[in-house]
């Protein structure tokens, strides 16, 4: 069985420069409190695909043991406003030597509800299959 | 905001991927997972060359869908799947296309799901990406 830890880790404001840089995602509510309160937001929030690539930490121990994502899906619940920490946590749905099944869920301190929930497929051992024809 | 036909795609684009935006991507994200970091270690996991972390595909955008026109402001990215194939290595050339794959509305909300799939340069699917953006019809 393999054994994961949560992450915690702090957002901050250069993570989210750095992100934009280098997801070439240059919306301002990331970056620039004023554009964000232009937008109706209290402040900088980070981008989803920043929190949902942080989610890759949480799995690198199996990536270790040879699996690799087969496929991912998550939904995007709240916004994870900039200098708060957030928890990454899962538990295993199911785990065989070729395959592990994983749901995730991403925390923000003092909110009581997730921020992003989602599922995880990670194979071992297989082909690749071709994404278009499989499900 | 306008919006054309469901069904409507993009023209392909071909995206060359640079081993500079893997170490970019990997060290915006503080991942450790030594195949998206170096080549030896990468194929001695079994990829060709420096693979590209999972949600590295959101980079490997399609063109603009014609006719679709959504306002810059108050976007939701709502939903995100990704579904892989042949892993995306340094170097490879990724074809794109994006495509508009359902609309919904709900009150003021407009739901719109976007698929991109990224072929590469021996023709392997690589990707499906399924994206579903919320946006707010305009004021005014």
């Amino acid at each position: 069985m393999p054994s994961l830890v949560p992450i915690v880790h702090r957002v901050t404001r250069s993570d989210l420069v750095r992100y934009a840089g280098a997801s070439e995602d240059f919306n301002p509510i990331h970056f620039d409190d004023d554009a964000a309160r232009f937008y109706g937001l209290d402040g900088v929030i980070a981008h989803g695909m920043y929190t949902m690539g942080l989610v890759t930490r949480f799995i690198e121990p199996l990536l270790n043991q040879g699996y690799r994502v087969s496929e991912w899906s998550n939904r995007f619940r709240a916004m994870v406003p900039v200098n708060r920490t957030i928890a990454i946590d899962g538990s295993i749905q199911e785990s065989t030597p070729q395959r592990v099944v994983l749901n995730i869920a991403v925390t923000v301190e003092n909110l009581p509800k997730p921020v992003l929930t989602g599922t995880i497929i990670l194979v071992r051992g297989e082909p690749f299959a071709d994404p278009a024809t499989t499900n | 905001m306008n919006i054309p036909p469901v069904g409507t795609q993009s023209p392909p684009y071909s995206h060359v991927v640079e081993p500079g935006a893997i170490r970019r991507f990997v060290e915006a994200l503080g991942l450790g997972y030594q195949p998206y970091r170096d080549v030896e270690s990468a194929r001695a996991a079994g990829y060709r060359d420096v693979v590209a972390p999972p949600t590295f595909m959101i980079t490997l955008h399609g063109q603009p869908i014609p006719g679709l026109d959504l306002p810059e402001a108050g976007l939701i990215h709502g939903e995100q799947t990704f579904r892989y194939g042949e892993p995306v290595v340094a170097h490879d050339v990724i074809t794109v296309v994006s495509r508009l794959v359902e609309v919904k509305t709900r009150g003021p909300l407009t739901f719109l799901t976007l698929e991109t799939t990224g072929i590469n340069q021996e023709q392997a699917m690589t990707f499906v990406s399924t994206s579903t953006i919320i946006a707010r019809q305009a004021q005014s």
